[in-house]
């Protein structure tokens, strides 16, 4: 199968341009989307996705030809035979990416492209990392994921906004925070390994769903259980039980729910983990709906700061253990 | 988990710690298209323009003529002079409040400047203020620029926007804030990140005088994207602290003018 499901679908009342840079098809057939916005960050990984929404054109398709351009030099091509492509800048400037659709006898059948600027890596946070190695004292813990936020996730998290405005910057601080996190708990090697588990397992290529989803999924670690009661009609808002020990049958149950949902919302459900764009807008969401239910009226700078803290903790575990039955 | 959590809650506690300057490092502005025009685009959003200015249209041209007349400073080094006048300058008040694509879409010759009112119920907060910076992707340090001849030898005063932006908000006095871009760093990734903010009501506070009320404006003007071009406070200048000093000078001196002609060619380069 050229076209996987995974790539057949952009997620129901989302745009492309939901889930990252995207570029779509004038027809509407196909869109590439980006992971990273440009600009891009020299030497730094980004992932290209081509989505093939039109069954005739999917049923056409062969394989993927992309071409990059760096400055105007030589182009570099390569072939896959599914639609999803990772590359790495090389020198400041500007990218070109072509990508054909190709079917039998490599007759092009569609054709994407988009334009991208390259940059030096972050010289502000550089600078802190190499002032951190040379001076005693509190320093970045970890600057790979610093440099991951920060080069690659920046445009995102930096967008965060809550449906209803309010005073300060509680909840861009809160969300920055969980993404932090959610970037320092496994590497960006390993989130990839699991997404392309449960996209294998949504392929059809494996039975482990249940299992994969007891994991959270991309860079802010969502549970797609949870992140299936917040989207309207897919999951009801389930708690779980605090003990650990009557929580994991609980979890499992939620878990088989999930499964239990239609191939096309499990999709939905997997792109909007999968692109970091639509996972930290998503993380945002979800905890917005988890601070409305929990803690109805406090500003997320109380959350943070209130009662010694005690709600931000509270809405973490809600979000990477929970929803939780609060006794 | 307690531990996990309670590391993620801890991280926000203060607002001066690492986590906030991580949070608030900013994204490299996108390469600059070459050009020579430098838009300074005053968005007045909260209905205040009128309080300041009788005449917009004056306004604008006063302005207009004054920019594109920098060039013709006398004493201005021939070189510099030359620099200048290859810059167009275009002054634009829009009323309204920037859109989201054009605040992403600021680039390097664009000077946003925002007409605000610390009173009534559209108040401008600190809160307001830091998320205006935020907006705009100001990074949480950049530089002025003193003179110290009139032969483009500067030295540099770090400036910190969201320090500075919650010290000027409740301050009556300071009717203005001028932010650069970065452009003393080498390699600076932020040149683009500039920003104005004008109080017209402590701008205009005592003053019943349509005529002189515009004055203020004017010179006030002048004064904030003097700093947005990378201007320090400088004593009996355009560029003083006091705005009963600044009013005397008419103009920028030759130091302020190369620093000018300096911050318009790195911006051009892109």
């Amino acid at each position: 199968m050229t076209v996987r499901k995974t790539e057949s679908r952009v997620p129901a009342n989302f745009q492309a341009s939901d889930l990252g840079e995207a570029s779509v098809a004038a027809d509407g057939r196909c869109a590439l989307i980006s992971f990273v916005t440009s600009p891009l960050v020299v030497g730094r990984e980004n992932v290209y996705v081509v989505f093939v929404t039109d069954a005739g054109l999917a049923a056409a398709a062969e394989s993927f030809e992309w071409t990059l351009t760096e400055n105007g030099g030589p182009p570099e091509t390569q072939t896959t035979p599914q639609g999803e492509f990772s590359y790495q800048p090389k020198a400041d400037g500007v990218l070109e990416l072509v990508v054909r659709i190709l079917g039998a006898g490599g007759a092009e059948q569609a054709s994407l492209s988009l334009e991208q600027e390259m940059v030096s890596p972050n010289v502000e946070l550089e600078t802190l990392i190499g002032e951190a190695r040379n001076q005693p004292g509190p320093g970045v813990s970890n600057p790979d994921v610093a440099r991951e936020l920060i080069n690659d996730h920046n445009p995102y998290y930096q967008a965060v906004a809550l449906h209803t405005p309010e005073a300060g910057d509680g909840f861009q601080r809160f969300v920055f925070g969980v993404v932090f996190d959610g970037a320092l708990q496994r590497t960006a090697a390993a989130r990839k390994r699991h997404l392309d588990e449960l996209a294998a397992s949504l392929n059809g290529q494996s039975a482990d769903f249940v299992n994969l989803v007891g994991k959270g999924a991309g860079v802010c670690g969502i549970r797609l259980a949870l992140l299936a009661m917040i989207l309207p009609g897919l999951l009801d808002f389930t708690e779980l039980p605090e003990p650990f020990d009557k929580r994991a049958l609980a979890d499992e149950q939620l878990r088989q729910a999930l499964a239990a949902l239609g191939e096309e919302q499990l999709i939905d459900l997997y792109n909007l983990v999968r692109f970091p764009k639509s996972n930290i807008e998503r993380c945002a969401a979800i905890l917005e709906a988890l601070r409305d239910r929990y803690f109805p009226g406090t500003n997320f700078n109380d959350v943070l700061t209130g009662m010694s803290g005690t709600r931000a903790h509270w809405l973490i575990r809600h979000f990477k253990e929970g929803p939780l039955i609060r006794t | 988990m307690g531990s996990v959590t309670r590391k993620i809650t801890n991280f926000f506690r203060g607002k001066d710690d690492l986590a906030e300057r991580l949070r608030r490092m900013q994204a490299a502005c996108r390469a600059g298209t070459g050009g020579h025009t430098v838009f300074i685009k005053v968005f007045d959003r909260k209905n205040v323009l009128g309080d300041a200015a009788h005449s917009v249209g004056a306004v604008q041209l006063e302005l207009e003529t004054f920019f594109n007349g920098l060039s013709a400073t006398p004493s201005l080094p021939p070189f510099q002079a030359q620099n200048l006048q290859t810059f167009t300058f275009v002054v634009t008040f829009i009323t309204r409040d920037s859109t989201r694509a054009e605040r992403d879409g600021f680039g390097m010759m664009d000077f946003p400047v925002y007409l605000e009112t610390t009173e009534g119920s559209r108040a401008f907060t600190t809160d307001e203020g830091e998320a205006l910076l935020m907006a705009h992707k100001i990074p949480s340090t950049t530089a002025v620029f003193i003179p110290t001849d009139e032969e483009g030898t500067v030295r540099h005063e770090p400036l910190e926007p969201y320090a500075a932006v919650e010290k000027f908000i409740p301050k009556s006095i300071a009717f203005g804030l001028g932010i650069p871009g970065t452009y003393g760093v080498p390699h600076s990734q932020t040149n683009c990140r500039k920003l104005g903010i004008i109080k017209v009501n402590h701008l205009i506070a005592g003053v019943n005088s349509v005529v002189t009320r515009q004055e203020r404006f004017v010179v006030v003007l002048k004064h904030e994207l003097g700093h947005m071009f990378g201007m320090a406070h400088v004593p009996l200048t355009i560029m003083d602290e006091n705005y009963d000093e600044v009013v005397k000078h008419p103009s920028y001196t030759i130091g302020q003018l190369l620093i000018v002609s300096g911050t318009l060619s790195t911006l051009a380069q892109g």
